[in-house]
């Protein structure tokens, strides 16, 4: 495990938000639900940590982006704080993305040139 | 963030975020298998997520700031006493600080209260001495000098003339008559000044000016608030009398508060309640000894020193085209030079250098007093380190822990500001009433606006500054080592730090007490100087012998053996002498000699002239050392003959036998044959030690319009005073005796050392009892943290001498680094005060001596009560305790 836990990546601030946001389009979520989900979809590599969860999803529902009520979570036969996509939120998450998208793709330009070889 | 600014949703938002945590909690724990430890893991500080998550929240740093505050003030009102010490340590610190700066403010900063006050000037005749570095000292000038000044001058605007010695005799509530100051002014001084609206009434009008008819006066504020209480009525009413009396005096306006235009020139004297018109212009120019002072206005862009050179260029002219004209020559035949100086210099003079002494010793006493402080606080918080540990080990950052410790000795630091200023209005009055006159614009100084926004921020850098070193000091070891290891260890940096801060305000507590003690010692010094004359059963009479009717006709001897027989007639006088100056003010006569082997045209300057009558010497008490007095044989027509003093013998002949040597002097063209020698005797101030002077016979002397009465009397002098005054008034009717103590003018010359030492010294006990304080509680506190190791030495046979000895020894480690390091600082900062000195060096070893022994005796009072009381605790108790 602690091999396997030195390869994880924090995630970045500004990258936590984009993810929150990605996994609330599938659904309204709770909290605890939205960092299993980043979790497990990212094969345990994006290491969330659980206590900078709650500041961000605070964070992006004072944005307007998310808002949030108690409900019976689907998952748990209990009333959680479950969290749902705006659609302001919506649409920053298409600008994220397309961002995100033109940056990974310049620096897989730069890593991996056209002819598409691995570089040494 | 709109929706969670509001206040109001802050609870709910608590209470979820609270639920939130705790739901995460319990799915992790059953994802987990029930294992809640690694559920709380996985979370990570619940605190710090709440710390963050509030953050978020927005409004947030002034809800923190609110917390700090309650959370401050809690500290705060927990200990009193404390808090009580230390805001009344900072409030020492804080009222000496404002109270001085208050004064610098009025006196020196705060312009002039006149229009555009950067261009106003003074003109004056150059007497070769200088009021501050810098400022030449500038006497008054003729008529013909003011007249070519007008017409040739370029760089002014405007140029007016102020004659300083008029009397104005008053109609008294008792139907006499009371001369009172007042200042004739030329057309022009009020609009130079931008005083276009008086107070009451009107000014001047232009040809109130030049008509000799009406008899126009202004009252100054203060005069009219002092004498008149106010009266709107006072326009149109005869006051008394004007222009040698020919005139009633009509009161036409009140001038604007604070107008002291000439105060520049006259700081030391009696400001005039009067002002009254004149055309200076119009008079003739050979008119007697009037002497005018000048102020101008330079025009836009004229430097002072363009100003200086243009006017020096004049009087250069004026001296070779009128060369017998009255007033351009000096009595010595050289011409009079002229100078320009910037009136808010001149009004400021001397007083820049002392004021910025004191400025100085009160920001060492602030210093002190935040150190002070520091210490008190200090040994608290020293008990506080586990706390702080425990504050960070729940999730605190650090910066907040510092900003909580801040926010405590920020409130003691305005707390402490709100005593200063209360105490600095008590320094502020205080300070002006005993101030001495020499001082300007003292009815300028208040705790104003701008004092108080200094004081504010003084006191908010003083409380971060109390505050820094504690916060810092405390949080450096993070959450853990004082929880694991007992928080007694980790104290000892914070100790040092102590340490450090007892010996800073120990040596901050010398440079003080040193300096205190040169300015006493100065002080008693120049009181103790032989003035070299009997001051205490001496009166001096001054009549202006041409105004007395019944001599004025007559020559200069004639006319003074008259006056002083009248005097000698008079009850409870043993004998009266005549003299041309008073003892302990400037010398009437300033001349210039060649002694035997000089050139033909090297001069010896600065010797003192006096004329005195025969007995004066005998009257006076001043002794003959050598040869002989003057006597009824020094007639106008023998030989010129003359008396020098030790000072003069010693600086100018060089231990040469004087008797029968010949001094030339330029008013003379045959020598003074020296006949005799005569102690020293103090001509102005004992601070400026003594000076070569000369003494003639009065029957040889014809250049002055006074004689001075000295006047030995039988009786106590207070006794006699009112007969005194009878023989003025019925020589001399109309004007104002003018008789004073002999004692009193000497006092009033020790009034400016007096007062120096009397501050500094404040500062200097306050320093010295705040030092005392702070290693009192540095010693306490050492006593009662080493309460366990000194019962451990008591219990295991320990004598109590021995407990008492080891804290001595501790109290004399902090004393030694303090007491060696202020005498260095003191030994370097004292020389600020050399222009203040006499008959001491700055590094006076006698007084070094005392203030390190002072110091020591109040340390060591400070340092023995807690060590005896950590001697007189029952061992078994001590340890029982822990």
């Amino acid at each position: 495990m602690s091999s396997r836990r030195d390869e994880r990546i924090e995630v970045l601030r500004g990258t936590l938000d984009m993810l929150i946001l990605k996994t609330l389009v599938l659904g309204p979520a709770h909290g605890h639900y939205i960092a299993k989900h980043i979790q497990r979809t990212t094969d345990d590599l994006l290491q969330v940590e659980h206590g900078s969860l709650y500041p961000a999803l605070h964070r992006l529902e004072g944005k307007g982006l998310v808002s949030s009520k108690w409900a019976m979570a689907n998952d748990r036969n209990r009333e959680l704080r479950v969290y749902r996509l705006t659609a302001k939120g919506k649409k920053q998450l298409l600008r994220e993305e397309s961002r995100w998208k033109q940056l990974t793709e310049a620096i897989a330009r730069l890593m991996w040139p056209a002819d598409g070889r691995e570089p040494r | 963030m709109p929706i969670f600014s509001r206040w109001w949703t802050r609870r709910t938002l608590e209470q979820r975020l609270e639920r939130e945590l705790r739901d995460h909690l319990a799915l992790e724990a059953e994802d987990q298998g029930g294992d809640w430890a690694a559920a709380h893991r996985a979370l990570g500080n619940q605190t710090r997520i709440k710390e963050d998550t509030r953050a978020e929240w927005g409004g947030v740093w002034l809800e923190r700031l609110s917390q700090d505050v309650a959370s401050a003030m809690r500290q705060v009102i927990r200990r009193p006493m404390l808090s009580l010490g230390v805001a009344v340590t900072l409030g020492l610190g804080i009222a000496a600080t404002t109270t001085i700066y208050a004064v610098i403010d009025g006196v020196m900063l705060r312009r002039l209260p006149y229009e555009e006050p950067a261009a106003l000037v003074t003109v004056g005749a150059i007497s070769g001495t200088f009021v501050a570095p810098g400022v030449q000292d500038l006497g008054p000038v003729s008529i013909l000098h003011y007249k070519q000044l007008r017409q040739r001058a370029r760089v002014f605007d405007a140029l007016v003339a102020v004659n300083t010695q008029r009397l104005m005799p008053l109609a008294s509530p008792d139907g006499g008559e009371t001369n009172v100051r007042a200042h004739e002014i030329s057309d022009g001084l009020f609009g130079m000044l931008g005083t276009t609206t008086p107070a009451l009434g009107r000014l001047f009008l232009p040809e109130e000016y030049e008509t000799a008819q009406e008899g126009a006066v202004m009252v100054t504020f203060e005069e009219w608030h002092s004498r008149y209480g106010g009266d709107r009525g006072i326009v149109g009413r005869a006051i008394g009398r004007i222009r040698g009396g020919r005139f009633p005096a009509v009161v036409v306006g009140v001038l604007p508060p604070d107008f002291h235009p000439l105060e520049a020139l006259f700081s030391g004297g009696e400001r005039p309640g009067y002002y009254f018109p004149r055309a200076p212009e119009l008079l003739p120019g050979d008119r007697g000894g009037e002497q005018w002072y000048v102020l101008g206005r330079l025009r836009r862009g004229v430097s002072n020193e363009r100003a200086q050179s243009e006017v020096a260029g004049i009087a250069a002219d004026v001296a070779r085209e009128f060369p017998h004209a009255f007033g351009v020559r000096q009595g010595n035949g050289d011409p009079y030079r002229l100078g320009v100086n910037g009136l808010h210099e001149q009004t400021v003079g001397a007083n820049a250098q002392v004021l910025r002494v004191f400025l100085g010793a009160a920001a060492l006493l602030l210093a002190l007093a935040v150190m002070n402080a520091a210490t008190l606080l200090l040994a608290r918080s020293l008990d506080r380190v586990k706390e702080f540990s425990i504050r960070m080990a729940l999730g605190a950052r650090r910066m907040r822990i510092v900003r909580l410790v801040i926010c405590e000795t920020g409130m003691l630091a305005i707390a402490g500001g709100g005593i200063g200023i209360v105490i600095a209005y008590g320094g502020v009055e205080a300070f002006v009433r005993f101030a001495p006159a020499s001082i300007p614009r003292l009815n300028a100084v208040a705790i104003d606006g701008r004092v108080l926004a200094i004081t504010a921020a003084t006191s908010l850098v003083t409380g971060v500054a109390v505050g820094l070193l504690p916060a810092l000091g405390l949080t450096r070891w993070g959450a853990w080592q004082p929880l694991q290891a007992g928080a007694r260890s980790f104290a000892e940096p914070a100790v040092r730090t102590r340490t450090m801060l007892v010996a800073g305000q120990i040596a901050l507590a010398i440079v003080l007490l040193a300096g205190a003690g040169l300015l006493f010692n100065s002080f008693v010094r120049m009181r103790s100087v032989d003035p070299g004359i009997d001051v205490d059963r001496i009166v001096t009479v001054t009549i202006p012998y041409k105004d007395a009717a019944a001599v004025r006709r007559l020559p200069l001897p004639q006319a003074w053996d008259r006056l002083l027989d009248e005097l000698r007639a008079a009850p409870g006088v043993a004998s009266a002498a005549g003299t041309s100056t008073t003892p302990f003010q400037t010398p009437f006569w300033s001349l210039r000699a060649r002694v035997p082997g000089d050139e033909p045209d090297s001069w010896r300057e600065g010797i003192a002239g006096y004329a005195i009558t025969p007995d004066y010497l005998d009257t006076v008490g001043t002794r003959l050392l050598v040869g002989r007095n003057f006597h009824r044989l020094d007639g106008p027509r023998s030989e010129r003959v003359a008396l020098i003093n030790e000072s003069f013998a010693r600086t100018h002949l060089h231990g040469a036998d004087p008797l029968g040597l010949v001094v030339r002097l330029p008013e003379y063209d045959d020598g003074l044959r020296i006949v005799g020698v005569v102690e020293d005797v103090v001509q102005q101030r004992a601070e400026d030690g003594f000076r070569p002077a000369i003494y003639v016979p009065y029957t040889q002397y014809s250049g002055t319009a006074f004689v001075v009465a000295v006047v030995r009397t039988a009786r106590p002098p207070e006794t006699i005073l009112n007969d005194l005054r009878a023989v003025s008034s019925r020589l001399v009717p109309g004007r104002q005796p003018d008789i004073r103590l002999m004692r009193d003018m000497l006092d009033s010359t020790l009034t400016a050392p007096r007062f120096r030492a009397m501050l500094i010294g404040a500062f200097a006990i306050t320093a010295t009892m705040l030092g005392a304080v702070g290693l009192y509680a540095a010693m306490a506190h050492f006593v009662e943290r080493r309460h366990r190791e000194l019962g451990i030495r008591l219990a295991l046979g320990g004598q109590r001498g021995d407990v008492i000895r080891l804290v001595l020894e501790r109290a004399m480690r902090l004393l030694l680094s303090g007491l060696v390091i202020g005498v260095v600082a003191a030994l370097i900062l004292s020389r600020a005060l050399q222009g203040f000195l006499f008959g001491v060096e700055a590094h006076d070893i006698g007084t070094f001596v005392a203030v390190v022994i002072t110091l020591l005796f109040v340390s060591a009072i400070a340092s023995v009560l807690p060590a005896r009381r950590a001697a007189a605790v029952d061992p078994i108790t001590m340890l029982k305790a822990e």
